[in-house]
């Protein structure tokens, strides 16, 4: 399966750099970089790092756009490069790459596959009690059954695309991704994987984690 | 005559206002249109703060109890509005500089790369 691995990129400078050497050294096939208008030094960091590394396609948005415009800018670039199916890793390292060759297999079998963290290893408690309240909630609403509702880590193949794509251009992506694979009966399966949680002002915070669940019944009544 | 406190305040607010559409007009930021329709708006709130007698029938018509009642719900139902209407007009914008931005950056990547 031709997967493409796509990491969104905003403000992570080195770190940035280091999380796609550490894929390329797991991963042989492409990898789409989209620094969404970061305001250090990222992209150029990023151009210097790998010039002339033909496994890498790096895009940049001319301003920021959020985390959920730069999955989708790569997604389609990916599909448009014929990809058959993408994989997203955040920038910031908290995702590690030696899931993409499990991502790969469960991939094969079916069309999106989501990673999910021990809610009980090193997560916050707001997060984690946000978590388990919005997993409910989506559960009622969309019947979907998700450990970890706003895992970064997941995959879809390019059949789904078009019926999961997303609008939230900045957090809840994962969230909203998950009800519509609900609501539209897609199967899928959950890895677990383990996060490290580096910065804890980056990342959903709990104004977002309330914006999302206030997104939640719109997605119900209104996609 | 006496003036009241809420009509002095609303009065230098409408002159104020009636000064920005000026402004912007001169600097072009507004066509003539938009130029006409704030200074409608705006010189309409001077006309009725300066002589609130001609709108005592409408308020008795619509069993408002005071004039300023009117006021405010008029003021109420146009914020309203505006805030719609700007609600619409920023997420179309929203989403086009978005579209417009994805397009950019995945076109300049088909160019690098060979």
């Amino acid at each position: 399966m031709n997967l493409t691995i796509i990491i969104p990129v905003y403000n992570e400078g080195k770190r940035a750099v280091n999380t796609v050497e550490a894929v390329l050294k797991i991963h042989d096939g492409e990898v789409v970089v989209v620094d969404d208008g970061s305001a250090d030094n990222s992209f150029e960091l990023l151009t210097k790092s790998f010039a002339g590394e033909h496994q890498i396609s790096l895009l940049r948005h001319a301003i920021n756009l959020g985390k959920g415009a730069a999955m989708k800018t790569g997604a389609k670039y990916a599909f448009i490069k014929g990809a058959q199916a993408v994989l997203f890793l955040d920038a910031d390292g908290q995702h590690n790459p030696r899931y993409i060759p499990e991502f790969r297999k469960c991939l094969a079998d079916y069309p999106v596959v989501f990673g999910y963290r021990e809610l009980n290893k090193g997560m916050p408690l707001i997060r984690k009690l946000g978590n388990i309240f919005a997993a409910h909630l989506v559960n009622v609403l969309f019947g979907i059954k998700k450990k970890d509702l706003l895992c970064g880590y997941l995959g879809f193949r390019k059949e789904v695309y078009e019926i999961i794509k997303w609008n939230s251009t900045r957090y809840g992506i994962e969230t909203e991704m998950a009800t519509k694979v609900g609501k539209n009966k897609i199967a899928f399966k959950e890895l677990k994987v383990d996060t490290i949680y580096i910065d804890k002002y980056k990342g959903v915070s709990l104004f977002d984690a309330m914006k999302i669940l206030t997104q939640i019944p719109y997605w119900f009544f209104i996609k | 005559m006496n003036i009241l406190g809420v009509q002095l305040i609303a009065f230098i607010f409408s002159f104020f206002m009636l000064y920005n559409v000026y402004l912007y007009w001169k600097k072009k930021e507004i066509g003539a249109k938009g130029a006409m329709v704030w200074v409608t708006v705006w010189g309409g709130l001077l006309f009725i703060t300066s002589f609130p007698k001609y709108l005592e029938p409408l308020v008795k018509e619509l069993f408002f109890i005071r004039l300023f009642d009117l006021g405010n719900v008029m003021a109420l139902i146009i914020l309203a509005y505006v805030m719609f209407e700007n609600h619409i007009r920023i997420n179309r914008l929203q989403k086009q500089i978005a579209k417009l931005v994805s397009e950019m950056a995945i076109k300049k990547v088909v160019k690098n790369v060979k």
